[in-house]
């Protein structure tokens, strides 16, 4: 994958931003608030395509989104779950 | 202490004639509901908006000498926010305590979602609640469901009770329901707003904390000659090695960039 995204079968960051938005009680607006606030520039609905598996973020997104539920993880007390780009780009 | 009975407001429900080839005129019970929704449109909170609604409907249900609200909560357990008189409150409680009586029953039921119980002396469709309510003074009472917008559940009731059998009449059910009508509506519109307001404050926290993260990706680029997002790595590395979030960090390198 490069930074432009990649399909469905080859996704590795949209998988594991669902699932830690899964794991979190965010809405979809809290996410997409959340990421606003650490500079992120996309729109509502790309956050929805991204949790939803029709879109794959660029690494430097996925960043931003991994950090907004790591921010709301750590506000209760657990360390990071979600993965930022260096674990998934090396297949870790 | 009881309030005293008011005996029935000397209104009539039908537009009153003027003489002049079938032209009316509205009667204050109309005025009054005209008043209500032109209040409505100003009241800022749940509160003010259902004490209008108590307030307006002692007026024009003529038959009632206390009003108030029941309000669903979250949870599915009732409360009543605002009444006109204390004993209402009362009368409230005892259903919710009882899980029977005209608010829950209206707050619960299919539309229309109205229960009128012109004599609470001889009822026995309300269980232990009826009797209750004689000994505190009250022989009639009336409750609408607030009305619906949504699905039932309801959101709640608008409570009439009377200090006599057979104190509240058709008349009265009528512009109850109308009366409830507007509470619902007012009611939706102003949390509404309050979700509205609460996104807005929401956004401007956001948009003061994307402020901050900017600053601090900006010293980290002048300082290091590193680009945007490897300044962002910097800070989120930060934030997961020493388990703070993120903004915290960008704060304090902000707040310190003379020290750091």
């Amino acid at each position: 994958m490069n930074d432009d995204g990649g399909t469905a079968d080859t996704m590795r960051s949209a998988p594991v931003l669902r699932a830690g938005f899964a794991l979190s009680r965010m809405s979809v607006r809290e996410l997409w608030t959340a990421h606003l606030a650490l500079g992120g520039m996309l729109s509502r609905t790309e956050i929805e395509d991204t949790l939803a598996l029709r879109r794959e973020p660029s690494w430097a997104e996925h960043d931003v989104i991994a950090a907004a539920l790591n921010d709301w993880f750590t506000e209760r007390g657990q360390n990071h779950p979600v993965a930022y780009s260096e674990d998934l780009r090396d297949g870790r | 202490m009881l309030p005293s009975g008011r005996g029935r407001k000397g209104w009539s429900l039908m537009a009153q004639g003027n003489g002049d080839g079938g032209r009316t005129e509205p009667d204050e019970r109309g005025i009054a509901l005209s008043e209500l929704a032109a209040s409505l449109a100003g009241a800022t909170g749940v509160v003010e908006v259902l004490q209008r609604v108590v307030d307006a409907g002692v007026q024009v249900v003529r038959g009632a000498d206390l009003v108030s609200v029941t309000l669903r909560e979250t949870d599915g357990t009732f409360s009543t926010p605002v009444e006109t008189d204390a004993l209402a409150t009362r009368l409230d409680l005892l259903q919710y305590r009882f899980d029977e009586g005209p608010c829950v029953s209206a707050a619960e039921r299919e539309r229309p979602g109205v229960i009128s119980v012109p004599d609470l002396d001889t009822d026995t469709s309300l269980g232990r609640w009826s009797p209750a309510a004689v000994e505190h003074g009250v022989h009639a009472a009336l409750a609408v469901g607030v009305f619906p917008l949504d699905e039932p559940p309801r959101s709640g009731a608008l409570n009439f009770y009377s200090l006599r059998r057979r104190g509240i009449d058709d008349a009265d059910r009528e512009i109850a329901i109308m009366v409830a009508a507007h509470a619902g509506a007012a009611l939706a519109a102003t949390r509404a707003v309050t979700a509205a307001e609460m996104e807005s404050a929401q956004l401007r926290e956001a948009i003061r904390t994307r402020d901050v993260i900017g600053q601090a990706k900006g010293i980290l680029m002048e300082r290091q000659g590193i680009g945007a997002d490897e300044a962002f790595a910097i800070l989120r590395s930060a934030s997961q090695r020493l388990n703070v979030k993120l903004a915290e960090i960008a704060g304090t390198l902000v707040a310190r960039r003379g020290e750091l």
